[in-house]
């Protein structure tokens, strides 16, 4: 595909899709409680944080277990509705490529959902810094963000997207559900499921929060021992989201693949 | 623009052959195509556009073969397609989502296509609808953006399926003139259950049955079949096992027959005895 063609594609679909997620309003039926809940847990006082950056990476840690699961859920049907009967045969009509035109549907998607979130995190900043007597919490917001939320967040929704075009759409929104539980809450020191809880490929975002944001060392290996459950270090934290960057890619060719065969 | 298709075959799981070695050429004009539900009209109309892959067989737009990505992206730039279901995003306005397909079919620059959307819009009678969201808007609307969005890229070729149905009278009037004048300097595929659309329309008629072409030529040829196959029966007078009745008036029954029928006169025949007489007693 020519870029003097693809230039047009990629913006018209990270315009229009970011655009259609302003205005789906189940998203944000779901997402404010789910951020204002957030906002409560994670909220502290200046007087009861002892290191702003541990408070804000703890901050981005509750605020992304709870509104990724929101995300994933609402955002499901993103790739469905753009590729079934009726308005996909237009798009597919059309000389795109579904390989530049699915991953910026996610990013459009996720660029808007993942709006609230961040306030919530620079909302706890606030507190943090006024304990700190500096902005250092600020830039440690950005960057727990961006390394605890923003990976876990995207792996889920392109299952989610993926889920909702091999699944009916109900059906894909409850498995994302269940996989988000299963893989972040659901740790075999409670429940006797075999489960990525406490390994390196939880997408809960632990291992970056405690190996960079101080936060405690059970988010992210849950004190269980073995190789996929190494304590958490720089090392460890990176692995993590290298995990999390192949599971994102490889759902989102299996997503293209899937469209591409219907066709 | 020529279009060629050749043994063109396409499965749907085992079993479900929509299209079955089907030969055809189009070379310009509105060309109607016909059939009865599962004839493979659709598949068809969505095999020329690309956005469906056949099975086996050829298919040539315009120079350019839809069997390899290069040769589809070529054609679908020439290409403009209106689906029979068209599942439009309803939460953008009408000039949103035309810029949006228009981003789509590459068609680069903001301003070029600022105004290729506002004379779209322009041309299907929608300007002053334009910011209005898409879940607003009546059927006959839908279609209205359905079909400016296929003409966003100046194609040689439109696909339109079923544009008229669920149409009132005056949305179908409306939109015949369209198809009319886009027809003029475009060759227009036009698949319809609306005999009527046909023979105001077309100046040509291909009949699908059962995956293949089973006519192909002009309304006339296809009034033709039926000519000395029509006739008016008196109500209550037996017609005829093989006979199809077409029409019924207080005194009388108009049916397509192989055979002159008891007290059958024979009159003009009209594109739908064509059709019939096509479908249920062969070309002969």
């Amino acid at each position: 595909m020519r870029a003097s063609s693809l230039l047009p594609v990629l913006g018209g679909t990270l315009r229009y899709e970011a655009l259609m997620v302003v205005r789906h309003r189940a998203l944000w039926t779901v997402l404010v409680p789910l951020s204002l809940l957030s906002l409560v847990i994670a909220w502290g006082a200046p007087s009861d944080i002892t290191g702003g950056v541990r408070h804000v990476g703890a901050a981005a840690l509750i605020t992304g277990i709870l509104c990724t699961l929101g995300i994933g859920v609402t955002l499901a049907d993103r790739f469905v509705r753009g590729l079934s009967h009726g308005m996909g045969d237009l798009a597919a009509a059309t000389p795109h490529s579904l390989w530049f035109r699915l991953p910026a549907m996610l990013v459009a998607s996720l660029g808007v959902a993942l709006v609230l979130p961040l306030v919530v995190v620079m909302v706890c900043v606030v507190p943090a810094a006024v304990a700190d007597g500096g902005v250092r919490p600020l830039a440690a917001a950005l960057a727990a963000f961006t390394t605890v939320l923003v990976p876990g967040a995207a792996a889920l929704t392109a299952l989610a997207c993926f889920l909702g075009l091999v699944l009916p759409l109900t059906l894909a929104r409850v498995a994302t559900a269940g996989v988000w539980l299963w893989s972040t809450i659901a740790s075999p020191q409670i429940l006797p499921l075999v489960t990525p809880t406490g390994t390196l490929l939880s997408p809960v975002g632990g291992y970056p929060a405690a190996a960079w944001f101080g936060e405690r060392a059970v988010w992210a290996n849950r004190e269980l021992t073995g190789p996929l459950s190494p304590p958490p270090d720089t090392g460890t934290a990176l692995a993590n989201l290298a995990v999390l960057a192949v599971f994102t890619a490889v759902l989102l060719t299996l997503a293209v693949l899937v469209a591409v065969r219907r066709k | 623009m020529n279009v060629e298709v050749s043994g063109l075959t396409k499965v749907f799981g085992p079993g479900v052959r929509a299209l079955d070695g089907a030969d055809l050429a189009f070379r310009g004009g509105i060309v109607g195509l016909l059939g009865p539900n599962g004839a493979g009209k659709t598949t068809l109309m969505r095999v020329l556009t690309g956005s469906l892959r056949p099975t086996a067989g050829r298919v040539v737009v315009d120079g350019h073969d839809l069997a390899t990505n290069r040769g589809r992206r070529a054609a679908q730039r020439t290409i403009g397609y209106m689906p029979q279901e068209l599942g439009l995003y309803p939460d953008l306005t009408g000039r949103e989502f035309l810029d949006y397909m228009a981003s789509l079919k590459g068609i680069g620059g903001r301003r070029v296509r600022c105004s290729r959307v506002r004379d779209m819009l322009s041309r299907v009678g929608l300007e002053e609808h334009g910011g209005r969201r898409i879940a607003e808007y009546s059927g006959g609307m839908r279609r209205r953006i359905g079909i400016a969005q296929s003409l966003l890229g100046d194609p040689g070729l439109l696909v339109v399926d079923e544009p008229t149905a669920g149409l009132d009278p005056e949305e179908r009037m409306r939109f015949r003139s369209l198809i009319a004048h886009i027809g003029q300097e475009r060759t227009v595929v036009l698949g319809t259950h609306i005999l009527d659309d046909v023979s105001q329309l077309c100046s040509s008629v291909t009949v699908l049955s059962a995956g293949r072409p089973s006519f192909h030529g002009t309304v006339r040829d296809m009034i033709d079949v039926a000519r000395g196959r029509t006739y008016e029966v008196p109500v209550g007078v037996p017609v005829g096992q093989r006979a199809m009745v077409v029409g019924t008036s207080p005194e009388y029954c108009r049916v397509v027959a192989p055979e002159t029928p008891s007290r059958g006169r024979p009159v003009p025949p009209t594109l739908e005895d064509g059709y019939i007489a096509l479908m249920c007693l062969g070309a002969e």
